[in-house]
């Protein structure tokens, strides 16, 4: 008999992350992978890799619901026929309640956007998300990595090495980048300068995110940027407690939405809308054109496969969205299914 | 009693009045330090992320005080109008509510009152009179006390308009009539700051423009020396006159200035996220369009980096030196 | 030498249709400028001081577009504002000397100013400026003017409740927008009477009524709160209310033409009133725009059961930057909900819509943890 498994499909900003989860939500595969211009293309390089893979270890495989999320979910939803299409904040808690059950508080800290999530009784009671700054985001470590030469990966152990964390001024990327040459021409250490950059980062994420909110145990922290240690170590140094960084730290969201679509499809006895691993072998075009039906000009979207519209979006008035009947019911009957 | 005023808005134009009020009862003040990093972080913890940096700092040293057990109250005045139909910007007329919707559990130790400025003695002796009632003075010498405070006032005004800026004023605020008979330096150039005191005085979050002037032999005069008699006639050109006192006397200063031939230039000092700024920098950008006389803008904020200020101030400098035909001279 | 004059009169949500009426009737042309788009928008931003506020980039953009593309038309731009701490009070001078400033000559600008003390200016600038705007005609005309135009800003609004009430309740998906649509032309294009606005109004609302839907649904629901001239134009919300609507929510704005309207002018003392009993010890002083009533309308929402509140601001709005503060203490005392959100030339759709979903996610399971029917039916995210 083929082996159950439900897809989760996290298309972030810097990365895309894939996760194929047991009937028990545990995680058979799960890959991490920079989104390379083309976040279909991503996809698809992903889905083979981890079908030769499952199927060496699982022999035949049958996928029996799909879930997206991340700013690329819409898209990738509709590339893979999506049982779920999740915002990653509400995949992110789920996932992260799951592993740790009396989780307060998560940090979430990703390639260009970071969140924070609070959690009371396993429930989402506020969130924030990073508004227009980089300046909390691993972008703004990759950014200064690649500014005084030293690979990302070894941040945390430098980090670590340090003895007197230099200050890193401004809220910025910019301007911490010309603060942080300004220190280097002082002549500080690179330790000292990447563990200076590690607080920087910690205080402008609470700065903006976690601004006159409480701050309450459990913490969980995860994202890209939680491998880096050295992070770690300053948000404990800052919240003056544990922080725990859960063991599937880099794929929490695609983990998450994997088991939301799993329960989606089992309260509703639905089958998955899954096109099955042909899809990595069919073409996909997409195309932006801007809409010259009024004077709205909306730039609109549209995703073709083999030369057939799979999806538009972006436009105001459902001109070119609803050429396409919606196979997704609407929420009147939704609701409806879940209030019986 | 223990009086804690925190060093920011309102302090760099009303302090002298405040002072003589509380002084004239016998309470003791206790002044929060001047700006450093520490208020400066404890503002941006505390206030809402969009607002302008000048309120942030506010909240710092308002909690600076509030930090201080022996402080009995904290004096966070709501200066509702400044002039008759002259009224303060939005956060500033919900300073005392903003103030303790973050530090609620010391509300009951904020000493608030709405003030209504220059409009007469009367809503001086209604407002004072209240604060009076809260410390237990008697009516009798409240009013002594508020007469005491008018005539500090009126003695800063006096120095304001003799070419004294007030740090010189908060310096000298027992001997203010030392103060008003000592000459002002003259220095080759003279340079006009426009904007609000609050960020032209404080000199940490400005990196100390008004030193840095000074040290390349520019003196430096501010809006606030101004008689505001002299540039009533810009209202014309304004088309209608600003709802924000402070902000007519940075716009109508600035251009009386422009006009002034012994002006070499002017600088603009706001703060980031001010809204108001965004209007008079504009419309004096506009104006130095038509005169033609350096304008720059300085708006401050949170970074601390000021290498690049200095180097925009010496670029000013230099500016002016060769317009007025001298040579540049390595710093 | 007199040339005639198109009035440009700024557009606000679908209430153009009403105003354009407005000076039909007066005999006037007038012309509507484009809802925000990428266009007007680089002209507004490239042309505004940065730290102005947004309503001010978007409407100079609009107007300037307008101006740019008619040169050989004269125009008149209807300005309706006011004196008071929200930077509103000055956006006509500041446009003129900007327009000018850019060599765009072929204009004047009409500004309807509030009464505002000094009382003895005040009144005569009023009526001046009033005159201005609506010309020497039979008082009858003025009158009838505002008659019709007020009657049309009402069947519209009518019919916008009745969409986003209609949305999350609808069978077939776009139906109901179908039915607003055809509503919407039929009363921007109505004669300009009030007995068949009224009965155009009557039918259409039968006919929104008539579309398949499902009426006794619980729904979650989110108030909205903010400055006015963001919640009521969808152009610049990014149709914060159809998304809401779309997302399953019962959706309530705070703000509408005609309650704005009533509430500041006509019974403007006994809202200032109810008002700082609302907001006291929250707010207790006048602080312009939408302010206070964001912090009102925050409290008067959770006393009528609402599940959240969304407070829609412009970027470094004076009175909403002043109100989002204390609206967080307003949230934790009263256990509702505020999400907050500023929008400005660089809101980006996608992570508006994540933190919308996100937010609409939470009040659902709120909604079902108080309710006591958390059980595994629900759609809802987390419950473990």
């Amino acid at each position: 008999m083929a082996k159950k498994m439900a897809l989760g499909i996290d298309v972030g900003s810097v990365t895309t992350k894939l996760v194929f989860i047991d009937e028990n939500d545990e995680v058979l595969e799960g890959l991490y992978i920079r989104t390379k211009g083309n976040p279909i293309i991503t996809i698809k390089h992903g889905m083979v890799e981890a079908y030769e893979t499952l199927k060496k270890n699982y022999g035949e495989i049958e996928i029996i619901a799909v879930g997206t999320t991340g700013s690329g979910r819409q898209l990738a939803g509709v590339v893979v026929g999506a049982d779920m299409v999740k915002n990653e904040i509400s995949a992110h808690a789920y996932a992260a309640t799951r592993e740790v059950p009396d989780v307060s508080t998560i940090f979430e800290i990703g390639g260009q956007d970071s969140k924070i999530i609070f959690i009371r009784n396993g429930a989402i009671v506020d969130f924030a998300m990073n508004t227009v700054c980089a300046a909390g985001t691993g972008s703004f470590l990759d950014h200064q990595a690649e500014r005084i030469g030293i690979p990302i990966e070894e941040f945390g152990d430098y980090s670590l090495r340090a003895k007197n964390p230099v200050r890193i001024a401004g809220r910025c990327t910019v301007f911490a980048e010309s603060d942080m040459i300004h220190k280097q021409q002082m002549g500080a250490t690179s330790e000292d300068i990447i563990a200076g950059l590690s607080e920087s980062l910690v205080r402008n994420y609470l700065n903006n995110l976690a601004r006159g909110k409480e701050l309450l145990p459990t913490f969980v922290f995860q994202g890209g940027v939680s491998e880096n240690i050295g992070i770690v170590k300053a948000f404990e140094r800052t919240v003056g407690h544990e922080v725990i960084v859960p063991k599937n730290n880099k794929i929490m969201g695609a983990w998450g939405v994997a088991m939301l679509a799993k329960r989606e499809i089992e309260i509703t006895g639905k089958t998955t809308n899954f096109k099955g691993f042909k899809i990595t072998e069919v073409k996909h075009d997409t195309r932006v054109f801007y809409c010259d039906g009024c004077a709205n000009n909306c730039e609109i979207y549209e995703v073709i496969e083999n030369g057939e519209t799979l999806a538009y979006w972006g436009d105001r008035c459902g001109r070119w969205s609803n050429k396409i009947t919606s196979k997704v019911s609407s929420h009147a009957t939704q609701a409806k299914s879940n209030t019986k | 009693m223990k009086i804690g005023i925190p060093r920011g808005l309102y302090f760099y134009v009303y302090y002298p009045m405040w002072y003589g009020f509380f002084e004239s009862l016998g309470h003791d003040m206790v002044l929060s330090v001047p700006t450093n990093k520490t208020i400066l972080n404890l503002g941006v913890s505390n206030a809402v992320d969009d607002i302008c940096i000048s309120v942030k700092v506010y909240h710092g040293h308002v909690k600076y005080l509030l930090d201080k057990k022996d402080v009995d109250y904290v004096f966070v005045p709501r200066v509702v109008s400044e002039d008759k139909y002259k009224y303060t910007c939005s956060k500033l007329a919900a300073m005392p509510d903003l103030i303790k919707s973050v530090f609620s559990k010391d509300a009951d130790r904020i000493l608030s009152v709405n003030m209504y400025m220059n409009q007469g003695r009367k809503p001086l002796f209604d407002a004072f009179g209240e604060i009076g009632r809260k410390l237990g003075a008697s009516v009798k010498n409240v009013k002594k006390a508020v007469k005491e405070a008018v005539i500090y006032q009126e003695k800063a005004t006096n120095c304001l308009r003799n070419g004294h800026n007030f740090i010189e004023v908060v310096r000298n605020i027992r001997n203010l009539d030392d103060l008003l008979d000592k000459p002002v330096k003259e220095r080759q150039y003279k340079v006009a700051l426009a904007g609000f005191p609050y960020d032209i005085y404080d000199s940490y979050m400005n990196g100390d423009v008004i030193k840095r002037l000074e040290e390349a032999d520019v003196r430096v005069v501010v809006t606030d020396m101004l008689n505001p008699k002299v540039y009533k006639k810009y209202t014309k050109y304004m088309i209608k006159d600003l709802f924000w006192h402070q902000a007519n006397v940075a716009a109508k200063g600035g251009m009386y200035y422009m006009d002034s031939p012994d002006i070499d230039g002017v600088i603009t000092i706001s703060s980031f996220n001010c809204g108001i700024g965004a209007i008079y920098e504009k419309l004096l950008d506009l104006y130095s369009k038509e005169t033609g006389k350096p304008l720059m803008h300085i708006v401050v904020d949170e970074q601390t980096g000021d290498a690049g200020l200095v180097t925009r101030i010496e670029a000013f400098i230099d500016l002016i030196r060769v317009k007025k035909g001298d040579g540049l001279v390595a710093s | 030498m007199r040339r005639k004059a198109t009035y440009i009169f700024p557009r606000m949500g679908y209430s153009y249709a009403a105003f354009e009426s407005f000076f039909q009737i007066l005999g006037y042309d007038v012309i509507t400028p484009d809802p925000s788009n990428s266009q007007t928008l680089k002209r507004g931003v490239s042309n505004s001081p940065e730290g102005m506020c947004f309503p001010f980039k978007i409407l100079l953009g609009q107007f300037m577009k307008v101006l740019e593309e008619n040169p050989d038309k004269y125009f008149k731009i209807v300005s309706l504002e006011s004196y008071g701490p929200c930077r509103f009070g000055y956006y006509s001078p500041l446009y003129s000397k900007i327009l000018k400033d850019r060599g765009l000559n072929n204009f004047e600008i009409v500004n309807v100013e509030g009464i505002y003390p000094p009382w003895y200016k005040g009144i005569p600038r009023f009526f001046k400026k009033l005159i201005k705007l609506v010309g020497w005609h039979a008082p009858w005309t003025g009158i009838r003017a505002f008659v019709i135009a007020g009657w049309k800003v009402y069947a519209i609004e009518e019919l916008e409740r009745k969409l986003y009430h209609l949305i999350p309740r609808e069978k077939i998906t776009g139906s109901t927008e179908k039915a607003f649509k055809r509503a919407f032309e039929r009363i921007h294009h109505a004669p300009n009477k009030v007995r068949a606005v009224k009965k155009i109004l009557a039918e259409e609302l039968e006919r929104m009524d008539s579309v398949e839907h499902v009426e006794d649904l619980d729904l979650p629901k989110i108030g909205l709160v903010g400055e006015a001239y963001m919640l009521m134009d969808y152009s610049n919300n990014l149709e914060i209310e159809k998304k809401l609507a779309y997302m399953g929510v019962d959706v309530d704005r705070s703000l509408w033409v005609t309650n704005w309207t009533l509430d500041r002018i006509i019974r403007a003392k006994k809202h200032l009133n109810h008002m700082s009993e609302v907001n006291k010890g929250y707010l207790d002083f006048f602080i312009g725009g939408d302010g206070q009533e964001s912090v009102m309308n925050t409290i008067l929402y959770k006393q009528k059961g609402f599940d959240g509140v969304i407070q829609v601001q412009p970027f470094g709005c004076l009175p909403e930057t002043a109100a989002k503060q204390i609206l967080s203490k307003v949230s934790k005392d009263y256990d509702i909900p505020v999400l907050s959100l500023s929008f400005d030339e660089q809101t980006g759709e996608a992570g508006f819509i994540t933190r919308l979903e996100a937010f609409v996610d939470m009040i659902k399971e709120r909604k079902l943890s108080k309710s006591g029917t958390r059980e595994k039916k629900s759609t809802a995210v987390v419950s473990h």
